[in-house]
């Protein structure tokens, strides 16, 4: 070969390289990631797209939960400070000891809540703008909606209760970076966005769902909750508006009743019954047996873990291991001294609530383990109930008694809730009905709070009631109040009304008010 | 489909670039003159000896010879032509054909400093004409580290160099940065072997940053480089030397250059050897049994918490249990003490390294082979890394114009890691000192931790604990190793091939294609009975999808990384001389495209099998997953040097890169830079200063750009990698999967650009020492950082943005001094780094102080506590409290507690600012900075004399002005837990009778906070260390002539790491757990 034609083809082949790398297209790499522009084009990606938001309620009830973990739970937050259940060893959710803004476990509740709330913005954005066509099946569409209105609320509830006015409201879909930043709430904001989004849910959502569905946000779950949230405002700022607007609400729940057995309530096996209104859906993780771990952090509500906590014991104390202690992370949780006593001896609820195990010398909390599902690595997979219907009804008693309405009316409520216990024993006498002739508001109100206190102990209800009474003034809060175990070691101050907004949050939003006190 | 053949793709300069291949193409430049023999004899300018393999070259051809043993030659060449003289790395000295036909030179046999040939950028410069700022090391002091990869041969010699070492696990990364920390994460300089830029998969940021940090497995790929093959290293540490690597450049650039063939020379094969044993230098200091059952009774007793509830000394049988009540038959104290880490650590591990390396050349043709064995067997047992590489390069002439090249580089390396969650290092000491190691009754020889009580089943995992609850046994090390493997095997290249046509003399086009593939596949096995060593035993059938009762499922694992990265460049370089104007220009276009592929599986096997172990795995019973990244960049390059007479030199370099990182119109940036040097030496006024023998002024300024801190698709609001799911439905529910989109796209997301000025000088004086003065000014502007947004944002992911600015300044100085006294050679070289670290900008100003960034302090500063004391009595603490309250612990100390200072209040409302009005509150707002972790200077040197066949070099380096939270002492003295054990400093913990000031009281469940992150655990990690010391003796020539094979031998001791200066109260202040090795080693070096 000549060395010209050499040359030659040496320099095409140069060109041809050159060519090759000035064509700017190579840069165009479609994305690995599905991306949100292309989603939202079926009703099966706009039902993914709401199960990632149930998915959020993950973080609140799993073992596994975000920054999870063993000790960690989020569940202490609204189980532990009550008056229902204490520790022996140190906890800052039951003593109040220590609590400041960097406590990991309100951290991760404040996130968790926040990331509720921007993917059920996210979803009832795309749900109100869907593409004409993309909703085929009927009324599926305001299901959908009213279920997103539902979730955004519940979260609302919750920052109220733990945060009060000092967590921000989110209802906005797109956010951009001058958008970051929000200020505290003023007041009940917060509360007053939930029951705008409860309002508007429950015409939208359906009586029920289909089996296949079962658990998803009901028409009932949203008047339930209204009604809740009505009773809760109406507590802190005396409206008695807002007491008849829960009446009102609690009234259109249509075809709950209180099972006949209490303890269906708590059992595995009669999950979704007709006293339930609204549960978190536990179950086995996705990926199989065994890849639950309550000892490890599973960064959770994204990684397929949907097992609930309680139930999470130290191996060595699973009752078919023959143990018999409750381990909510942190320590052993018992029944206050408080709950022990307030029950009729007899009352059926009471061992159920709690049993007495010789071998322990204590009475430990066992009401959801009694009849519980244990996964691989302790994990439970029981449904934590979030709203029953007797809670609704003593709500319902409450906002009669103090809205001026019959105090006949209310303390008949109270008996329903009773009467359901004492029948599920044959021939049962205890508890007995209330004194229907009592007029004593004041008197009737205390029975309310006493049966609250039995009926939904260790449901993690009773702190954020006596929260909302002492702020209404309904009661005062003390460390002697709280029952606890180790009473020295209670450290209530008012400031503990509220959990801190954590570092992480004022650290990095210069307009957030930091709680005061911490 | 045809693609476009369009020029309008292209940028200006390719235009030009390609009408320059025309222009060359047809320009014949044809060489007619007549030729004549030359002859003549080289030798030594100092010692007279004829010099051999000097290397003569017809300037302007590819004619060359080299002398023979008598220093002769003889070569034709053109009359009125140039011969070029070369030996070893020295300047080529060029003389003149003289018309007799003898030419006689003498050359010197060492090279001179500044004469020496420095790898930059696309090309090469003498050390002389640099404009830039570029550290350079040679093969001889990279031979002196043991590493298996060439980073750590950089420690402490090169300034504006930092290597940490990654303490003694010979396959772990160590951390490399260049002057300075630029960026909050992803400051890794970029590699370029042999002109190959690597690329990592899963380096830098990547899309899942929750998995894929483990997918990219702990080995370091750059053992794919065995450092024996290496030629030099020089890194690009400026604006003007790294910006033709624009757009990966602003870490700075590390340019790794391996041997090769010379020209006309015959073959040579070197031998080297080396062995050698390495130990831990330091082990922790714990409590015996009878030491350690006390402390725990004390501590326990000192907690208020437990009197109120359960009885002493010891509480309740679920707590401390009976193993601590002396009155009980379970009681522990008096049992032996059993010393965990005499136990993993592995006495006379030995390291072993073989190379053999066979080079020469032929007029046409060059060539180089060597191949290696590394075996280094880590100082703790079960870990173990071996190599064997093998590398070939070799280029050709074709005709007189063109010239073609291959390189290849192949390496295998297995690494032993014990399975499970095994306590690997030292840190082992926090067993409890009773918890025994061996047992002979059990089949593998080693005590478990707990009594199995019935048969495992599916259904059923029966045992019980052997010590109380609290008292968490730790994972039996050996007996995990018996029952469990983590194997990982690299198998990598990386290889290239060009084509380069010499039309004109000075003008190469060059057209390359290179590629690379890091293939490391991870295999981990974990047998049946491995549960009953771990300390959170699972039933291990849950592993199995479908148990069998009966069986024995192991636990098998398979993670499989690849990188492939290709690619494409055209180089076009010329060079001209004018009379006294020297001119460079080079231009290059490339395309680099890059793959990340991970495929991993788990499952279970029956059989304990090695050989069948990976077949017939039963996947279906756990996880698989799979990653693929991609990624494309493309840049143009143009850069003109021009020097008039070595005296004045101006260099310009653009370098414009689009990355696919970016949103399409944001893809491309533009890199700029420019440097002048001043030869002052060469001036007339300096003549009367005749002990300046050279001294060159040089000032350079750019911009240089990273895109490594971004994932990519920033801009596109994308799903989350883990889908969230949910159950629903009745009866047996059903799991839903979900989706959700958990960023925040950010379509102006861009480049983030490096602002970098150097000034500096380079003098030689008094003949033999030499000054490298450097001071550089970086700024980083715009750095991409994926913020942690406030949580009330929703917003999960990081949102990538352009935020923040980081200042880095300093100086360098690096010093060297060579003279020969008589038969007695000294040698001195020193280098000097001093880093100044600040962030300058962030995001609304806002600080992460806790995650160690903030405005005007150091990237990683430390944020803490500051201790104010310890309280010595009840009244000291009710006048403390009279005034302060604390809000982090109970409220309550007692005497021995800590207290801390009130340094700031509550920020305000609208302000980030710490508020420097104190509270008398002690809450999160008075942490403050406790310590800085970027070193503030670090400094090596090095000294070497020799006599006669005799050599002894000594090299020590350090670093200084830097602070570490010893988190290895904050756990071994915490004094609040239980069960773990104490470093024996515990012992003087304070008491009423020992009212010690530093080191509070022991109390079980730290109520009072003592051990919050304080500046109690924040310590100087400064260290000075003698590195190495080597002796070695070199056989005289004339003994080594009678063998007629042996042309060089070399015999030597080394040590390394012989002893280390700190204030550090840890093993190592570069290591907590896993201390780097002291080694002593034997050698040879064999040349044939």
């Amino acid at each position: 070969m000549k060395k010209t034609n050499l040359i030659k083809i040496v320099f095409f082949f140069l060109i041809a390289f050159i060519f090759e790398a000035c064509n700017k297209k190579n840069l165009d790499i479609t994305s690995p990631q599905i991306t949100e522009g292309s989603f939202f084009t079926s009703e099966a990606e706009y039902r993914m797209a709401i199960v990632g938001v149930y998915a959020t309620l993950t973080d609140y009830f799993s073992s596994a939960s975000i920054g999870g973990a063993n000790n960690t739970s989020q569940t202490k937050i609204w189980t532990l400070p009550g008056d229902d259940i204490a520790m022996a060893d140190n906890s800052p959710f039951d003593n109040f000891q220590n609590m400041n803004p960097g406590n990991g476990d309100v951290s991760n509740f404040f996130r968790s809540s926040y990331v509720m709330l921007n993917r059920a913005n996210k979803v009832l954005f795309n749900v109100r703008n869907a593409k004409p066509g993309v909703f085929n099946t009927p009324n599926l569409q305001k299901h959908n909606e009213g279920e997103m209105l539902f979730l955004r609320a519940y979260g609302h509830y919750m920052l109220w209760n733990v945060f009060g006015m000092y967590a921000p409201l989110d209802t906005l879909t797109n956010k951009s970076l001058d958008q970051l930043n929000p200020s505290s709430s003023t007041g009940t904001q917060l509360l007053d966005q939930a029951i705008r989004d409860l309002t508007l849910a429950g015409p939208l959502l359906p009586a029920s769902w289909d089996n296949a569905n079962t658990g998803r946000v009901t028409a009932n779950a949203a008047y339930g909750l209204l009604g809740k949230c009505l009773v809760f405002r109406a507590t802190v700022s005396n409206t008695a508006a807002d007491y008849t607007a829960a009446i009102t609400a609690i009234d259109k729940i249509s075809g709950r009743i209180l099972v006949p057995n209490f303890a269906d309530n708590f059992n595995f096996e009669k999950e979704n019954n007709p006293e339930s209104l609204f549960e978190f859906q536990a179950g086995a993780p996705l990926r199989g047996p065994g890849q639950t771990n309550v000892w490890l952090a599973n960064d959770a509500a994204d990684i397929g873990v949907s097992s609930a906590y309680w139930g999470s014991f130290g191996f060595w104390d699973l009752p078919n291991a023959g143990g018999n202690n409750s381990w909510m992370g942190g320590g052993w949780w018992f029944p206050t001294d408080k709950l022990k006593n307030i029950f009729a001896a007899t009352d059926p609820r009471k061992e159920l609530t709690f049993g007495n195990y010789a071998a322990w010398g204590t009475p430990s909390i066992k009401k959801y383990i009694s009849a519980n599902r244990n996964d691989a690595h302790n994990a439970s997979v029981n449904n934590p109930r979030i709203l029953r219907y007797a809670d609704v009804i003593l709500l319902k008693a409450e906002a009669v008694l103090n809205s001026g309405g019959s105090t006949s009316t209310a303390i008949d409520l109270i008996n329903q809730v009773r009467e359901r216990a004492r029948k599920m024993v044959t021939g049962g006498t205890v508890p007995l009905a209330l004194n229907a002739a009592e007029t004593n508001r004041t008197t009737i109100m205390q029975w309310i709070m006493d049966e609250r206190l039995m009926e939904l102990a260790a449901e993690g209800q009773r702190w954020f009631d006596i929260r909302r009474w002492s702020i209404g003034g309904k009661l005062t809060l003390n460390n002697a109040f709280f029952s606890a175990i180790n009473s020295a070691q209670m450290r209530f101050e008012t400031k503990n009304l509220n959990f801190p907004i954590p570092f992480s949050e004022t650290d990095r939003n210069v307009n957030i008010t930091p709680t005061p006190g911490f | 489909m045809i693609k476009k053949l369009s020029l309008r793709d292209c940028p200006l300069v390719f235009k030009f670039f390609s009408l320059l291949f025309v222009v060359t193409l047809f320009s014949h430049s044809i060489f007619a003159q007549g030729n004549i023999t030359v002859t003549g004899k080289v030798i030594d300018v100092d010692t007279k000896a004829p010099l051999v393999n000097v290397s003569v070259m017809v300037k302007g051809s590819k004619n060359g010879v080299v002398t023979n043993n008598a220093g002769v030659y003889t070569i034709t060449a053109p009359t009125g032509g140039k011969l070029v003289f070369t030996y070893l790395g020295n300047t080529p000295d060029e003389e003149n054909v003289t018309a007799s036909g003898v030419l006689n030179v003498s050359l010197s046999s060492k090279p001179k400093s500044m004469d020496e040939i420095v790898v930059v950028g696309y090309g090469s410069r003498k050390k002389r004409d640099l404009v830039g700022a570029i550290s350079v090391i040679g093969s001889k002091d990279i031979e002196r580290s043991t590493a298996l990869s060439p980073e750590l041969a950089m420690q402490g010699q090169m300034a504006g160099v930092r290597v940490a070492s990654a303490g003694g696990d010979p396959s772990a990364r160590p951390t490399v940065r260049i002057r300075g920390v630029s960026t909050m994460n992803s400051a890794d300089p970029l590699y370029v072997i042999d002109g190959i830029p690597l690329a990592e998969g899963g380096a830098g940021v990547t899309v899942d940053g929750t998995n894929d940090p483990t997918l990219r497995t702990p080995i370091n790929i750059y053992t794919i480089i065995n450092p024996n093959d290496i030629e030099s290293i020089s890194v690009l540490k400026d604006a003007s030397a790294a910006a033709v690597y624009g757009v990966r450049a602003a870490n700075g650039v590390v340019l790794i250059t391996t041997k090769t063939g010379k020209r006309g020379g015959k073959l040579k094969v070197d031998f080297d050897f080396n062995h050698g044993t390495q130990i831990i230098p330091k082990t922790y200091s714990f409590l015996n049994t009878q030491q350690y059952t006390k402390f725990y009774t004390d501590a326990y007793n000192n907690s208020p918490q437990l009197l109120n509830n359960v009885p002493v000394p010891i509480g309740a049988a679920a707590d401390f249990g009976n193993v601590m009540d002396p009155t009980s038959p379970k009681y522990l104290g008096n049992s032996p003490t059993y010393d965990w880490q005499d136990a993993i650590i592995n006495r006379n591990a030995a390291i072993t390294n073989y190379n053999v390396r066979g080079s020469g050349g032929t007029e046409n043709t060059l060539y180089n082979f060597s191949a290696g064995y590394s075996k280094n067997d880590a100082p703790f047992k079960g870990i173990s890394s071996e190599r064997y590489s093998v590398s070939s390069n070799i280029t050709s002439k074709v005709g007189k114009y063109i010239e073609t090249g291959m390189n290849i580089r192949l390496i295998q390396t297995s690494n032993n890691q014990v399975g499970g969650s095994g306590t690997n290092d030292l840190s082992i000491y926090k067993a409890a000192p009773w918890q025994p190691i061996f047992d002979n009754t059990n089949p593998y020889g080693f005590a478990s931790l707990y009594n199995q009580t019935g048969p495992i089943t599916p259904g059923s995992f029966p045992f019980e604990t052997k010590y109380g609850r609290q008292f968490y046994p730790v994972a039996n090390y050996l007996g995990r190793l018996a029952t469990s493997s983590n194997t990982t095997n690299n198998q990598s290249a990386i290889g290239n091939v060009f084509v380069q046509i010499q039309p004109v003399e000075g003008l190469r086009i060059k057209g390359s294609y290179s590629g690379q593939i890091f293939n490391i596949e991870s295999k981990g096995y974990t047998d049946f009975d491995n549960w009953q060593y771990g300390e959170t035993p699972g039933n291990p059938f849950q592993l199995a999808a479908r148990p069998v009762a009966g069986t024995r499922p192991s636990a098998v694992s398979n993670n499989t990384s690849t990188t492939v990265n290709t690619i494409k460049a055209v180089n076009v370089d010329y060079t001209k001389s004018f009379g006294k104007s020297n001119l460079s220009v080079t231009l290059d276009a490339s395309q680099q495209d890059y793959t990340w592929t991970v495929k991993r599986a788990s499952g279970t096997v029956l059989t304990s099998n090695p050989d069948l172990r990976y077949f017939n795995a039963d996947l279906n019973s756990a996880g698989t997953y799979g990653l693929r990244g991609k990624y494309s960049l493309i840049g143009y390059l143009a850069r003109v040097s021009y020097n008039f007479d070595n005296k004045y030199y101006i260099e310009g370099v653009v370098r414009r890169d689009g990355s696919s990182r970016f949103a399409p119109g944001k893809q491309f940036g533009t890199f700029p830079s420019g440097a002048v040097g001043w030869r002052v030496s060469k001036e007339r006024f300096m003549d009367k200063f005749s002990f300046v023998n050279d001294l060159k002024i040089r000032g350079g300024y750019g911009v240089l750009g990273n895109e490594q801190t971004t994932a990519g698709w920033k801009y596109i609001s994308a799903a989350g990698t883990n889908p969230p799911n949910y159950n629903l439905g009745s009866g047996s529910q059903n799991n839903n999967l979900g989706i959700s989109f958990p960023n925040a796209a950010n379509t102006d997301l861009t480049w983030e650009k490096l602002y970098s000025a150097n000034i500096g000088f380079d003098a030689v004086l008094f003949n033999d020492f030499s000054v490298t003065f450097d001071y550089y000014h970086k700024t980083t502007k715009g750095i991409i950082q994926s913020v942690a947004l406030p949580p009330s944002s929703g917003i999960q992911s990081g949102y990538d943005v352009n935020i923040a600015s980081v200042l880095n300044r300093g100086i360098e100085l690096q010093l060297g001094y060579n003279k020969k006294i008589g038969e007695v050679g000294l040698s001195f070289s020193s280098n000097l780094t001093t880093v100044h670290n600040e962030v300058t900008a962030l995001l609304n100003n806002l600080s992460n102080r806790g995650g160690g960034i903030a405005i005007g302090k150091p990237i990683g500063y430390l944020f803490g506590y500051k201790v104010g004391g310890i309280f010595q009595s009840q009244a000291e603490i009710d006048a403390w409290k009279l005034k302060n309250t604390d809000r982090i612990g109970n409220g309550d100390p007692k005497p021995g507690d800590m207290y801390f200072q009130d340094l700031y209040g509550a920020t305000k409302t609208g302000s980030t600012e710490q508020n420097g009005v104190t509270d008398s509150i002690i809450n999160g707002f008075d942490q403050t900075d406790i310590g800085k972790t970027i070193p503030g200077f670090f400094y090596g040197f090095s000294m070497g004399a020799d006599y006669k066949g005799f050599d002894i070099s000594a090299f020590f380096q350090g670093v200084g002005d830097v602070q570490k939270f010893n988190g290895t002492r904050a756990a071994g003295e915490q004094m609040s837990g239980f069960g773990r054990n104490q470093w024996t400093s515990v012992l003087n913990a304070w008491t009423p009778t020992n009212k010690s000031t530093t080191m509070p009281r022991a109390v079980y469940q730290d109520l009072n906070s003592n051990n919050r992150f304080s500046d109690r655990f924040v310590e100087s990690a400064s260290f000075f260390r003698l590195q190495n010391v080597t002796v070695g003796y070199t056989f005289p020539k004339k003994i080594l002539e009678k063998t007629n094979v042996l042309q060089n031998l070399r015999l030597f001791v080394t040590g390394i790491n012989l002893f280390t200066i700190t204030k550090y109260t840890g093993l190592d202040p570069e290591n907590d757990n896993y201390p780097s090795t002291r080694q002593f080693l034997v050698g040879a070096k064999v040349s044939f």
